[in-house]
């Protein structure tokens, strides 16, 4: 499942913080409960995307402190809802086609 | 680890408050799962560099192609507003105006093509493969650019005696002022090119850019018979045509054959 995923990361990291902001560690938790463990993505792989979505401005991000360690909290931005609702509307369209195609 | 990876972050390019922040994030993470598998150092700091520097380079690329707009508003005002070009014999002397010229000539059309080929394929990104052409191109249409401003600088010197001095002034300002984007596009192109790319495998061609067009004879042919058909209007004379024309082709070719492989110029 991961390997699979894999296109959809950006879309699937958008849509976990479009229900509040959260660090990177709190966003690959959110990412195995909502898949029930099948989302099994390299931890690793999350951090580097979540830099490319702020670059992209899809995420903004600030410092905080949490249990006295100095902590990155990203947030989604206007242009983030945005993206996630046309990734959304496009894997809609795309899982309606492939699952009419199937038996 | 967090030692680890400072020092493949380092080591690909990645400095400053850029690492740090990487190095805070990892190590709240594995304060968070002291087991969490974060992957090999080396890997995870050449996925950072990859998407760092596939980011960068195609900025570079469009601010470069902007920076060369403005150069060519600042160098090009003059040229269209010299109220009567002087007797090429008539300046200070033939060894300043010979190389004057070729600078602006050829200056501007590298500048122009790697330029906009940059942009382009900043625009149609295939990948971190492609950083490694996109920084070539940019470095080439900056040293156009530069080529290009010098050229017309010296051009203005050499006939400062003979020209309107507003004229003079206004040329001299121009280059000066090209200088201004130049500089910033260099910084954002030599910020860009430290960080290394671990993609090594070599960049698409041509038809990456300009699809069923990419085909170079052809655009040589288009560039040769522009300058043929306008020089025999301007001048109104077919045979300053043909030998500007002729002088066009061979600068073509040059250019071609010396920035083929470093700016895929092949299909």
């Amino acid at each position: 499942m991961g390997a699979a995923v894999k296109g959809y990361l950006d879309p699937v990291i958008l849509a976990v913080l479009a229900s509040g902001a959260l660090h990177g560690y709190a966003v690959i938790e959110e990412l195995k409960a909502r898949s029930g463990g099948e989302l099994d993505l390299p931890e690793w792989t999350v951090y580097p995307a979540l830099h490319r979505l702020e670059r992209r401005g899809l995420l903004r991000s600030s410092w905080t402190t949490a249990e006295g360690r100095r902590r990155r909290i990203y947030r989604l931005t206007a242009s983030g809802r945005r993206e996630l609702a046309s990734r959304t509307r496009e894997w809609r369209t795309f899982a309606r086609v492939v699952d009419g195609v199937l038996p | 680890m967090i030692d680890e990876l400072a020092r493949e972050l380092a080591r690909v390019g990645i400095r400053g408050r850029r690492r740090k922040r990487i190095l805070t994030e990892f190590a709240d993470h594995l304060a968070c799962d002291p087991e969490a598998e974060l992957g090999e150092p080396r890997q995870l700091a050449a996925q950072f560099a990859d998407e760092l520097a596939s980011d960068a380079a195609r900025r570079t690329a469009l601010g470069t192609f902007s920076a060369l707009a403005v150069v060519a508003f600042a160098v090009g005002v003059p040229q269209v507003t010299l109220p009567t070009v002087p007797d090429i014999a008539g300046g200070r002397s033939m060894f300043l105006i010979g190389p004057a010229t070729l600078a602006m000539v050829i200056g501007s059309q590298i500048a122009f093509a790697a330029g906009a080929l940059a942009a382009l394929r900043a625009l149609r990104f295939g990948g971190p493969q492609e950083v490694g052409l996109i920084r070539r191109r940019v470095a080439v249409a900056l040293g156009g650019g530069a080529l290009t401003a010098i050229g017309s600088a010296l051009y203005a010197v050499n006939f400062w005696s003979v020209v309107p001095s507003w004229w003079a002034l206004l040329a001299v300002a121009g280059a000066g002022a090209s200088a201004v984007p130049l500089a910033a596009s260099a910084l954002a192109y030599m910020w860009s090119s430290s960080i290394t790319v671990s993609h090594k495998e070599a960049a698409r061609g041509l038809s990456a850019d300009l699809g069923p067009l990419a085909r170079p004879w052809l655009v040589g042919a288009a560039a040769v018979g522009t300058m043929l058909v306008a020089t025999s209007i301007f001048e109104r004379s077919v045979v300053e045509g043909a030998l500007r024309g002729s002088f066009e082709a061979i600068l073509f070719l040059g250019c071609f054959l010396a920035l083929r492989r470093p700016l895929a110029l092949t299909r």
